[in-house]
């Protein structure tokens, strides 16, 4: 599938000529497949396909308009419009962006295979045998797979002469078993995803782990909960994972620190706290866009940056944020390419790639030679504050440490805890790293759903394990 | 735009298909947003496209695109040839005559221009700043969203809907002892009855009423919640244990429920999707079934669920005009049909906001609640924190408190909610896609910490 890369050209042009200082183009087109089985069903397979193009203008303020009409017509129009709106505004600070190196590239994800070459029959057949999998006992009340792979071509060009294609296949695959018990009802899921071709899939191996989802979700349906209580705990790298995510990504992008997500995804606790500590020597965290096979990789972000590691936290020390070209020239610091959008119908934001926790030197069984402790396994759902220092994570179980040995599990447990006296608390970091696919970070006004990539090893630290209600 | 959809199921008998529905959505997205008191983004987004389904011996395919052609229609069908069938499908929805749904589009709002919506969100600006000296920082944003469908379907569904709202927040944030910050919300269906001014002084003087603000003891308060804090809980703890998607699925905690007392007896609550001025009315669902009213809580007893028409199917039933596919940008022609709600409706009791207090002895008044979900879904255990409250005692206001989490359960607090006030407000929860319409809620006896 081809772009025509003439159509961002003669947006940009006509943008340029109207008036804007600066302009930028994302041609793209994206063409989808998702299959959803329930309960031994075959309850949806979908495609798609939609392109269109987004163009961003600096005039006073930024301007954008999309357009899902690929024609000179509409064209014109989506610059008239993005030009009209930036020009309108009078309330408007000083704009500058940092210069980054003009890059002409062509980027595509290795694949070995792909997902949307394989037969649909053989995938509906595949996520069948998985859903039944999951089905181990009499307690399973319902289960279910969904596969889902998308192949987006992106054509990024700027008024500076950028002109970078990335051509990116993503591909997702989540089993999923719900247990009745008496009057009891928990689940289990298990996913994995990436950038990358349906080996993700097959790597994955989706019956087995079915299997496993079904007789965890059976064995929690009939689990005792806990107690609340402050305490020693190990989490696995499925909630790490969130963990990152959520308190150490989102305050990590510098558009919440600068305050101006006050509205929206909140501010972040540790503005204007860079170079200090903020957590044990033990926590190092990085945002890394450049990891191949990830859901969050990218060699270029949508404003044509250089994609680069980041080392956000470095021995628990606060050290670099996550910065659009904007952000970063009011930061004095190089841009580090955070500038994400969901599709060309969304402007770009700052957004995390692949944010995770370093490893450590610790074996997990090191991480249990506790007296007594929580060990929690298994991320479900955050709520957090809006400045991302206080947290609540449900864990999807748990199990009570005592010297080194495990019983449960639990269901309902909760990690409850304040930022900055977890991070502090860390005293083990494993060394058995995980990245997790993380399919739906949201921000932005419209929302955005964007893709990344969270990950880290077990960790041990301490805070509330609160139970159900 | 039939004569689009007409023409996709045309194309589908023709290629084979025994069944078939298109959905063609046309969508204009106005947004202006504001960050450290000034205009930061300007944006104007316009999608459409079609979304085909069709249907051979209850196997079924989907495939959307930007527009029409056979290769479109040929890929839902190939889709439709390659799969097993689904014995639960139950075809589409027949044809029921939509009723006109007074003022949900305003064709003032359909044409304001750019340039408009950009100085309705500098009004909102000069509101805030203007209102007290103290105010020093506010960001916020406009919406305007027009959303055009056509649904077609082989049962004779021929149908079109357009509607138009705007919708404006701002967060503001006063200078003093621990900072104040404050909201403003604000929804209308048309220009002439929607004031940014409004907003802003809202969200000011909220923020100046929240200056000097002191920790409280964690504890068991009574919570009188107001209707942005509320809103917010019940739209995303509560609307999907109605949704009929979730009950089958037995996320919901009202799974096994229907038809028992649920609730206190001050509470009723309805899915409203035909509601006069509804931010969030529509005269069809995305199936082409007109939208209604459905009783869902009924003096504390759980009456009803929402569905659409698959869901509605499985129930033994039919849809209640909730079938919709709900993107970031309104309907789209990309999503397949789900049953969602449109607007969530606390009916209105009889308190004023003094009788609700007046009746506190040691309790919390919160403004707005953040990042509120349900920690596990299947019980309705919730985790929420607070970003503007105050603290009664004795009946009294006695100043602001600083944040507080609530970790709680839900259905036990419908059942300890001893409060429904008279004055509702309509509002878009902040990552919603449908509205709640809430006055203040009272809840008897929740943990805070």
């Amino acid at each position: 599938m081809g772009l025509d890369k003439s159509l961002a050209e003669l947006a940009i042009a006509e943008a340029r000529k109207m008036g804007a200082k600066y302009a930028d183009a994302r041609l793209e087109k994206s063409v989808w497949e998702s299959i959803t089985v329930k309960d031994g069903k075959v309850e949806r397979v979908k495609s798609g396909e939609i392109q269109g193009l987004g163009l961003r203008v600096l005039l006073k303020t930024w301007g954008f308009a999309s357009t899902t009409e690929l024609n000179k017509k509409a064209l014109k129009r989506t610059a008239a419009a993005a030009v009209g709106m930036a020009r309108s505004a009078g309330k408007v600070g000083k704009i500058r962006l940092s210069k980054i190196p003009v890059k002409q590239d062509k980027v595509r994800t290795k694949i070995a295979l792909d997902p949307l070459s394989i037969p649909i029959e053989e995938k509906v057949n595949l996520c069948l045998e998985s859903d039944r999998c999951a089905r181990v006992d009499r307690f399973i009340r319902r289960t279910s797979v969904y596969l889902a792979c998308e192949m987006v071509q992106k054509n990024f060009m700027s008024s500076e002469g950028a002109d970078i294609t990335f051509e990116n296949t993503l591909t997702y695959c989540e089993v999923f078993a719900l247990a009745k018990r008496g009057g009891v009802v928990e689940y289990m899921d298990d996913i994995a995803g990436g950038s990358a071709g349906f080996e993700i899939v097959k790597n994955f191996d989706p019956p087995t782990r079915a299997k496993k989802v079904g007789k965890r979700a059976s064995q929690l349906a009939a689990a005792k909960t806990l107690p609340e209580k402050r305490t020693t705990v190990v989490l696995d790298q499925d909630l790490v994972a969130l963990l990152c995510h959520e308190i150490i990504g989102h305050p990590s992008e510098a558009d919440r620190v600068l305050g101006r997500e006050a509205a929206w995804a909140g501010k972040a606790w540790w503005a204007g706290m860079r170079g200090k500590r903020i957590g044990s020597q033990l926590l190092n965290a990085t945002d890394d866009p450049r990891i191949k096979g990830a859901l969050g990789y990218y060699e270029y972000d949508d404003e044509g940056t250089p994609a680069r590691r980041k080392e956000l936290i470095r021995e628990g020390i606060l050290v670099e944020h996550m910065h659009s070209r904007e952000t970063a020239a009011e930061f004095g610091v190089p841009p580090n390419g955070n500038m994400r959008a969901q599709s060309f119908e969304y402007l770009p934001l700052i957004r995390m790639s692949n944010t995770f926790i370093e490893p450590g030197d610790f074996t997990r069984e090191e991480l249990f030679e506790i007296r007594e402790g929580v060990y929690l396994k298994g991320q479900k759902i955050p709520s957090i504050d809006s400045r991302r220092y206080n947290f609540q994570i449900s864990a999807k179980e748990a199990f009570l440490i005592r010297k080194g040995e495990l019983t449960g599990p639990f269901r309902g447990a909760s990690i409850v805890g304040v930022a900055p006296e977890f991070f502090t608390s860390i005293d083990a970091v494993a060394n058995d790293f995980e990245m997790r696919p993380v399919p739906n970070c949201g921000k932005g006004d419209p929302m955005q759903t964007i893709a990344v990539g969270n990950g880290g090893p077990h960790i041990r630290g301490v805070a509330l394990v609160a139970g159900v209600r | 735009m039939l004569s689009q959809t007409q023409r996709a199921l045309e194309l589908a008998k023709g290629l084979g298909a025994e069944e078939a529905e298109a959905f063609l959505s046309d969508n204009t997205i106005t947004t202006v947003r504001i960050a450290s008191n000034r205009v930061v983004e300007t944006k104007r987004v316009h999608e459409g496209g079609i979304g085909v389904c069709v249907a051979i011996k209850k196997k079924v395919g989907f495939s959307s695109g930007n527009e029409l052609s056979e290769e479109l229609v040929q890929r839902a069908v190939a889709i439709a040839r390659a799969r097993p069938p689904n014995p639960d499908f139950n075809g589409f929805p027949p044809r029921r005559e939509p009723k006109p749904v007074a003022d949900i589009y305003d064709r003032e709002l359909e044409m304001a221009p750019g340039s408009e919506i950009v100085g309705l969100a500098e009004e909102m600006l000069e509101a805030a700043l203007d209102f007290d000296k103290r105010v020093v920082q506010a960001s916020g944003a406009i919406n305007l969203i027009v959303e055009r469908c056509a649904v077609s379907n082989t049962n004779g569904v021929q149908a079109t809907d357009i509607t138009t709202k705007i919708f404006g927040h701002l967060t503001a944030e006063a200078k003093g002892l621990n900072g104040g910050e404050g909201q403003g919300w604000m929804g209308s269906t048309s220009l002439k009855k929607f004031s940014a001014n409004l907003i802003g002084k809202q969200a000011a003087e909220l923020a100046v009423n929240s200056l000097d603000a002191r920790s409280v003891e964690p504890g068991t308060y009574d919570v009188i919640l107001e209707p942005n804090a509320a809103a917010e809980l019940f739209y995303h703890v509560l609307s999907y244990a109605i949704n009929g998607k979730d009950v089958y699925d037995q996320i919901s905690y009202f799974s096994n429920s229907l038809g028992k007392t649920v609730a206190s007896e001050a509470v009723n609550i309805d899915d409203w999707g035909n509601l006069p001025s509804g931010l969030c009315s529509k005269t069809i669902d995305d199936e082409g079934s007109p939208t209604q009213r459905t009783a869902l809580i009924k003096e504390g007893r759980l009456v009803g669920f929402i569905y659409d028409w698959y869901y509605g199917g499985l129930a033994g039933g039919g849809s209640t005009g909730n079938g919709l596919r709900l993107g970031d940008f309104g309907r789209s022609h990309q999503l397949s049909p789900t049953p969602h709600t449109t607007n969530l409706v606390v009916h209105p009791g009889e308190f004023n906001a003094e009788e609700m207090i007046e009746d506190v002895k040691k309790g919390l008044l919160l403004s707005r609640i953040w990042y509120t979900y349900p920690i596990t879904p299947q019980r309705g255990d919730f985790s929420t924190t607070s970003r503007c409250g105050f603290l009664i005692s004795g009946g009294e206001i006695c100043g602001a408190v600083k944040q507080v989490r609530i970790h709680e359960n839900l259905p036990k607090l419908l059942r300890n909610l001893d409060g429904v006030g008279k004055e509702p407000q309509q509002i878009i929860p902040w990552g919603a896609s449908a509205s709640v319409y809430t006055p203040r809620i009272r809840f008897r006896r929740v943990r805070i910490s």
